[in-house]
């Protein structure tokens, strides 16, 4: 339902997004993975035609049987909200804090789907009960701020569902909340994709949140997709020097790490914009790096449904 | 220990005292304000008339509550339609951005290059002066206030995740305006919706003692002093309390928007 090919987003400082591909299936559950910088959000917001004014957008995004790159705002508005949903990273910043939770959820109901006022109103409630909201009338006649940082992201799950999109785009929903609730938002959204047969983007920088929730896994730096295949697999025998070294810096509690040692780390950072190389970005960061590595790798079959970009690991 | 808002109260004082005493001139003032008695002229303030009267019998104090009635309601008008006006103006080119962004503040600059009294003497000298010139000549000088005032509140509004989420579910910028722009920027616009006041307020009595504003019979703060002017050693008087009116009329507003400023920016008054 969602097949991206050949994507580029370039600013006028650099490429944010370079040649990036792959498809989703009807009900497919995706995580993207990457360091802030990586072009994961870029990503996102690029699929609802919502880039930055100054960015330009080249190459294909097939949403639900519609072109996104090039299309005109009328047609992306249709597309947003009911092909594709999206959730956001601040679920205090997300809701307006003006505005109770209930009416947030109807008012796009009864404007976009042409709901009476009680039909949009029940269905806000019924909306709020679906993301585990305990006494959803209740929370319907609250403001933002009265909900604790758990409960604001299950409304804001609750706002992307309200059209029933294909699609719903989780960008960073837990980085803001603690580890608890977190995986409890997590087990949400995977209970949610398979209830509804809903397709699911999940971004975040968390491998361990990818892990519990997706089938298959992005792994994007410096807007390359540099590893893709099935997320377990990826995990657990990562073939790109990067996903090694972003594996190699989860923090564990059952790792044989002697107290006071730092955590292993990639040395460096993602370089600003204009400072991105032409050829494999993550070449002044890697410790297998060679000549060669000044031209772009191209994305390699490394194993069945598996595929890196790296010219360290191409068999 | 919380710090009272000495500003806001007396602010709010002074224009509840102003506006007071021009709603209750609509029913009842102490003498008709515009009954002349030449044989009592210059009579000094005494139980019948409060203030004393002037050059022709009228009586100062009733005067003064029909001339606030006039300010009010001319400062009233003017700050309605120029914030409309500009509030409109504000949120289309927060909304738009680029182009007709930088038009409509080009425009602003424009306005904000004409001087009022220039606009409303020209308004005066191809239309007649009259009360309405003088509405549109302070309203039109408003707009580019409001607008850009609306416009740099919107910008702020318009960067908020929740517009990020709306326009993510689809949503038009016609629908987040209305839904989410004009809620959040309604306590700045009404802050300086005050301030306006105020300076309408000035700009009316400025715009009456000029003789461009409001018509003789009509009893107005800024004509007052400009009858009394001739006769300042004679009847200061005359002159003493239009001029009180219109500062404490002015200085009642002020300290109105700023005290509702302080009110809705916390951080503000902390920072004094």
């Amino acid at each position: 339902m969602l097949a991206v090919a050949g994507l580029s987003v370039a600013f006028p400082a650099g490429t944010a997004v370079r040649g990036v591909s792959f498809t989703l299936a009807a009900g497919e559950r995706l995580g993207i993975a990457g360091e802030s910088g990586s072009g994961k959000s870029l990503l996102a917001l690029s699929i609802l035609g919502m880039a930055p004014p100054a960015a330009r957008v080249q190459g294909s995004i097939r949403l639900g049987g519609a072109e996104v790159v090039g299309a005109g705002e009328p047609a992306l508005r249709a597309l947003r909200g009911r092909v594709a949903a999206m959730v956001f990273q601040e679920p205090l910043s997300a809701l307006n804090p003006l505005i109770r939770i209930g009416e947030a959820i109807a008012e796009p109901l009864r404007l976009r789907r042409g709901l009476t006022a009680r039909a949009a109103r029940d269905r806000a409630v019924a909306l709020l009960g679906e993301v585990g909201l305990p006494d959803p009338a209740a929370k319907a006649r609250q403001y933002p701020h009265e909900l604790s940082g758990g409960q604001r992201q299950r409304a804001l799950i609750a706002l992307a569902l309200a059209q029933d999109p294909q699609l719903l785009i989780a960008d960073e929903p837990t980085t803001a909340l603690d580890a608890a609730v977190a995986a409890r938002i997590l087990g949400l959204l995977a209970e949610l994709s398979a209830r509804r047969g809903m397709a699911l983007v999940l971004i975040s920088h968390d491998l361990g949140a990818i892990a519990r929730v997706t089938g298959r896994l992005l792994v994007m730096y410096g807007g390359d997709v540099v590893e893709d295949g099935p997320t377990a697999a990826v995990l657990a025998d990562p073939r790109h020097p990067y996903t090694r070294g972003l594996i190699a810096a989860r923090p564990r509690l059952d790792a044989a790490r002697p107290p006071g040692t730092p955590l292993p780390a990639i040395p460096g950072a993602v370089p600003p914009l204009p400072a991105l190389s032409a050829g494999c970005r993550f070449a002044d960061r890697c410790a297998l790096a060679r000549p060669g590595c000044a031209v772009p790798p191209p994305p390699v079959a490394v194993a069945p449904g598996r595929v890196a970009a790296c010219w360290a690991v191409a068999p | 220990m919380k710090r009272r808002p000495v500003n806001l109260i007396f602010g709010a004082a002074l224009v509840a005292l102003v506006t007071g005493a021009a709603l209750l001139s609509l029913v009842w003032t102490p003498h008709d304000p515009v009954a002349l008695n030449v044989a009592n002229r210059f009579a000094p303030a005494s139980a019948t008339h409060w203030l004393g009267t002037d050059q022709l019998g009228r009586d100062v104090a009733s005067m003064l509550m029909a001339g606030a009635r006039t300010s009010v309601a001319v400062a009233f008008v003017a700050v309605v339609l120029g914030a409309l006006a500009g509030v409109v103006l504000g949120l289309t080119a927060a909304a738009l951005g680029g182009l007709v962004d930088d038009a409509i503040m080009r425009l602003a600059d424009f306005g904000f290059a004409f001087p009022a009294l220039l606009f409303a003497i020209m308004l005066a000298a191809v239309f007649g002066p009259s009360l309405t010139n003088a509405v549109i000549a302070i309203a039109f000088v408003n707009v580019p206030t409001f607008a850009r005032v609306a416009r740099a509140a919107a910008h702020q509004v318009w960067t908020r995740g929740y517009v990020l989420a709306a326009r993510a579910a689809g949503r038009g910028r016609l629908a987040i305006t209305l839904d989410h722009v004009i809620p959040n920027i309604a306590a700045p616009v009404i802050v300086q919706a005050t301030i306006e006041f105020a300076i309408g307020i000035l700009a009316e009595a400025a715009l009456s003692y000029l003789g461009l504003g409001v018509q003789p019979p009509v009893p107005s703060w800024g004509r007052m002093l400009a009858e009394a002017q001739t006769l300042l050693f004679l009847a200061p008087h005359l002159a003493i309390w239009p001029g009180l009116c219109i500062m404490a009329a002015v200085m009642g507003f002020n300290l109105l928007g700023d005290g509702l400023r302080d009110a809705a920016d916390p951080r503000l008054a902390r920072a004094r």
